[in-house]
């Protein structure tokens, strides 16, 4: 019985990184309709550049804080004048292009900082005395971060003026402008968003998994996994996605197929996901345009 | 009603690409007046408020109020106070009415007001009263083309392009949208740019109208005078 | 009177005569057929294996240049080809050379019944799928359940193939002949595929499907089978490395190769046979170049050439040839 708590504990922690992950993908879809394969790689990126700042003495606060914003700039910059020139020419071309992205930036990561593995500090120290002796402080702060922000990023879309803009300019961006709706600017801020989100979860489960340019290769295929079964539209869905997906692995892992292949949960997930329900738990179908 | 056009519209040429879909097209607007642009399918009326848009590459001389909109992006010429209700009606069909009204009030800033203009809106409509909170793709589409004039409303313009608010409702349908429009004209002022092909429905609520084929104005004037030759009538019209 | 000739060459329309083709493609085989004879094993090796990526690219680019549907995981079918030809070698002591064929086989099943489900997904999903394909397999072989069959981490050692007797070369000769022959066949099927109207379904698909559904054409069922030529040509080609390289382990199919195989295709250029010749050149060129650099460099340059092909060179290498070519060509018109 110890056993399962502790996978399934496990599982939520391993579920709050593929979730915030999932977030970053949930936003830029929701934001432009593309799927980021340079998430996960952008985010390690980030992160190294935060191991870096606290390298150099910042405190780890103003590090992450410095960090997210530089991944807001990337993210944004990233949309203006890398994927928007060529967003519309057909589906391919922005597929491509990200993939080039990724490798890019998996590649300069391992130029700068080498491909050693490298600490990465926790905040969460204070926390000692909530966590119990099932669950790490740092895993417990992990999960509370992640649901708040979750919780922020749902507000965010349903309740806030720039959020319903970002909705629309995502669903129809003729209609959008026809509003006054600056479509260019909005894709240009989800991703900058989405590049955030994403940072975040590189920076929270760095001290988990140490840090090394291939850190997130594995966690994104996760990410998709979780976005897709929690609903790609969809924030709550992402999350929820995640959590699932993290203590699915875990259990399914443990006690069926050893730990081995774990990655396969996430593979067969994906695949049975699109087969039967392509808009996921929480997501709402999506019509393709002919 | 004051002499100067609110729209005007000379020598205007639209391309698709590099395709000409507009040659030399001139027309005004009077403030305050509704114009209808007829034409059969293709003839390059939805064309002509795409250029007003600015969605479209044109070339020539477009002016609202006095100012060029020429090369303008279409956000900022939808925040000069141009309502355009695209072909399609172009709700956001996954968001409830109220999103799509609100989405509507985007430019404006002043929160009172644009809840007092919703207020209005579904005293007027109750049919999007009653479907505040229900996703614009499940209606009808008469109902959506009320929700389409209704968004347009709210973006309170003084200038109105509606690329065929017939296309798709029910014929009954048709004459109260169209007396909406002849009452927002009266009432509010709000000058109309009116393109149809359901002739007879447009000419009966404008006060000028021009007829395009192929890109090119064949026929224009005041509407009483076109409606009184009866040449023009009978091969333009049809009636 | 004044007539208006269009001098603007489609870039589809080759501008050679057909013999002009015959006699270039003929004086190319015959001198890939002397070359081991003039250069070193190591070499002949080098260029059998650009062979062998040539195969693995026929094949992606028929399922994504030619029919539209984007795969980013074909380095998986690669490595099923591998290892199926290892455990049938080792397993059932079948030839080596027997061993194409049922590659093949395997891999057009396997891929025809990866192409039904994947029918419903649009190119989006298609390729996550094809993602996680790509990134799942690696660790399912390493699989200790099945490892009496895969050789788990370890992999599988097989001998290497004995030249026939009759001919009086040596073994690098005969492997490097021996995948010639295979990549001519190969590419021989595919051109004859694509002149076919089974040819012509595939591209009308890509173009538009509800055009072509509503032309007669069997979408399913012509998606399905494409994407089943498709595994098989990269199962041959995994087949036949393995064969060549006489190993194989989970390690040598990593994401890299999937994303390779992407990125020669569409550097190489997509729709086009000689594309994936080009690619192939690229994809075994640019690891062995960037490493002088560094250890990181290839990743980065395959990402920098991937980007300014869609920039620069949406139709790839032989698009950029072509141009050229036609460029060249009217200049001569003038002339003349």
């Amino acid at each position: 019985m110890e056993a399962f708590i502790q996978q399934v504990i496990s599982g939520l922690v391993s579920g709050a990184i593929y979730a915030s992950l999932a977030l970053s993908l949930v936003m830029i879809f929701r934001s432009s309709g593309h799927l980021n394969f340079a998430q996960g790689e952008m985010a390690m990126f980030t992160t190294f550049i935060c191991l870096s700042l606290i390298g150099w003495g910042l405190p780890y606060w103003v590090a992450v804080l410095v960090c997210l914003v530089l991944a807001f700039l990337i993210g944004s910059v990233l949309w203006s004048f890398v994927v928007k020139p060529i967003a519309n020419v057909n589906l391919l071309s922005p597929i491509a292009l990200l993939i080039g992205v990724m490798m890019i930036f998996n590649s300069l990561a391992g130029f700068i900082w080498g491909h050693d593995t490298q600490n990465f500090p926790s905040p969460f120290e204070f926390f000692s005395g909530w966590g119990s002796i099932y669950i790490a402080d740092h895993d417990l702060g992990t999960i509370l971060v992640i649901l708040v922000v979750t919780i922020i990023v749902q507000l965010f879309f349903q309740f806030t003026k720039v959020g319903l803009a970002m909705r629309a300019a995502a669903e129809n961006s003729t209609s959008s402008y026809l509003v006054g709706i600056p479509v260019g600017r909005m894709l240009s801020v989800g991703w900058g968003l989405a590049t955030v989100l994403g940072t975040l979860a590189g920076v929270l489960v760095a001290p988990i998994i140490y840090v090394d340019p291939n850190m997130m290769l594995s966690a994104l295929i996760y990410g998709f996994a979780a976005a897709l079964l929690g609903g790609i539209t969809s924030p709550l869905g992402a999350v929820f996605g995640g959590f699932i997906v993290g203590v699915a692995e875990n259990l399914i892992g443990f006690y069926l197929i050893g730990t081995d292949i774990k990655m396969s949960v996430a593979l067969i997930l994906i695949i049975v996901t699109l087969l039967f329900k392509p808009a996921g738990i929480f997501g709402k179908e999506a019509a393709w345009r002919v | 009603m004051s002499d100067a056009p609110i729209l005007k519209v000379k020598n205007v040429q639209a391309f698709y690409g590099s395709i000409p879909a507009l040659h030399d097209v001139s027309f005004t607007v009077a403030k305050g007046g509704i114009t209808a642009v007829l034409g059969a399918n293709g003839a390059g009326k939805t064309t002509i408020l795409r250029a007003i848009s600015g969605l479209i590459r044109v070339a020539g001389v477009i002016t609202y109020e006095g100012k060029s909109l020429v090369g303008r992006r279409s956000d900022k010429i939808a925040a000069g106070g141009i309502a355009h209700v695209p072909d399609g009606r172009g709700t956001f069909g996954s968001m409830t009415v109220e999103e799509n009204l609100l989405l509507g009030a985007y430019t404006r800033r002043n929160k009172k007001e644009i809840a007092a203009d919703l207020a209005l809106i579904y005293e007027r409509f109750p049919v999007l009263k009653e479907r505040r909170l229900q996703t614009a793709a499940t209606m009808s589409g008469g109902e959506q083309q009320i929700l389409a004039i209704s968004r347009a409303l709210m973006l309170k313009p003084r200038l109105m392009l509606l690329d065929e608010p017939s296309f798709g409702v029910a014929p009954l349908v048709v004459k109260n949208i169209f007396n909406i429009l002849r009452t927002i004209n009266k009432d509010l002022g709000v000058s109309m740019l009116l393109v149809e092909q359901n002739a007879e429905v447009a000419l009966e609520i404008a006060k000028n109208a021009f007829l395009l084929e192929t890109g090119r104005v064949i026929v224009s004037g005041t509407v009483d005078a076109l409606l009184a030759d009866d040449k023009i009538r009978h091969s333009y019209l049809g009636y | 009177m004044n007539i208006k000739v269009n001098t603007n060459l489609p870039i589809t329309a080759s501008p050679t005569t057909p013999i002009t083709k015959f006699a270039i493609a003929a004086a190319v085989i015959l001198v890939l057929f002397a070359v081991p004879f003039f250069v070193s094993g190591y070499r002949s090796f080098q260029i059998a294996q650009i062979m062998i990526y040539a195969i693995a690219l026929l094949g992606l680019n028929l399922l994504t240049g030619y029919n539209g549907q984007l795969s980013l995981g074909h380095g998986a079918f690669f490595a099923i080809g591998g290892y199926a030809t290892a455990v049938f070698i080792t397993q059932f002591v079948i030839p080596y050379w027997a061993v194409i064929p049922v590659a093949a086989v395997i891999g057009f099943i396997v891929g025809f019944l990866f192409g039904f489900p994947a029918l419903r997904l649009g190119a989006l999903y298609l390729a996550l799928a094809t993602f996680s394909l790509a990134l799942a397999v690696p660790q399912l072989l390493k699989y200790k359940k099945i490892a009496h069959i895969t050789g788990g981490v370890m992999g599988i050692m097989l001998q290497k193939p004995a030249v026939p007797a009759w001919l009086p070369i040596n073994q690098d000769q005969w492997l490097y002949i021996f995948t010639l022959l295979i990549t001519l066949i190969m590419f021989l099927l595919v051109r004859n595929l694509l002149k076919s109207r089974m040819g012509r379904a595939i591209i009308a698909i890509r173009e538009s499907e509800v055009a072509a559904k509503s032309s007669g054409i069997n979408v399913a069922l012509v998606k399905s089978v494409t994407f089943g030529i498709s595994v098989m040509y990269t199962c041959v080609a995994g087949a036949l490395s393995t064969i060549l390289i006489s190993f194989v382990n989970p390690d040598s199919f990593p994401l890299m190769l999937s994303i390779s195989l992407l990125t020669g295709v569409i550097v190489g250029g997509l729709a086009s046979i000689p594309g994936a010749i080009y690619g192939a050149i690229f994809i075994s060129l640019i690891p062995n170049l960037a490493d002088y650099l560094s250890k990181s460099a290839p990743g980065a340059v395959y990402g920098a050439c991937l980007m300014a092909s869609v920039y620069f060179m949406p139709k790839g290498i032989h698009g950029l040839f072509r141009k050229i070519y036609d460029k060249l060509l009217r200049r001569k018109e003038v002339i003349d």
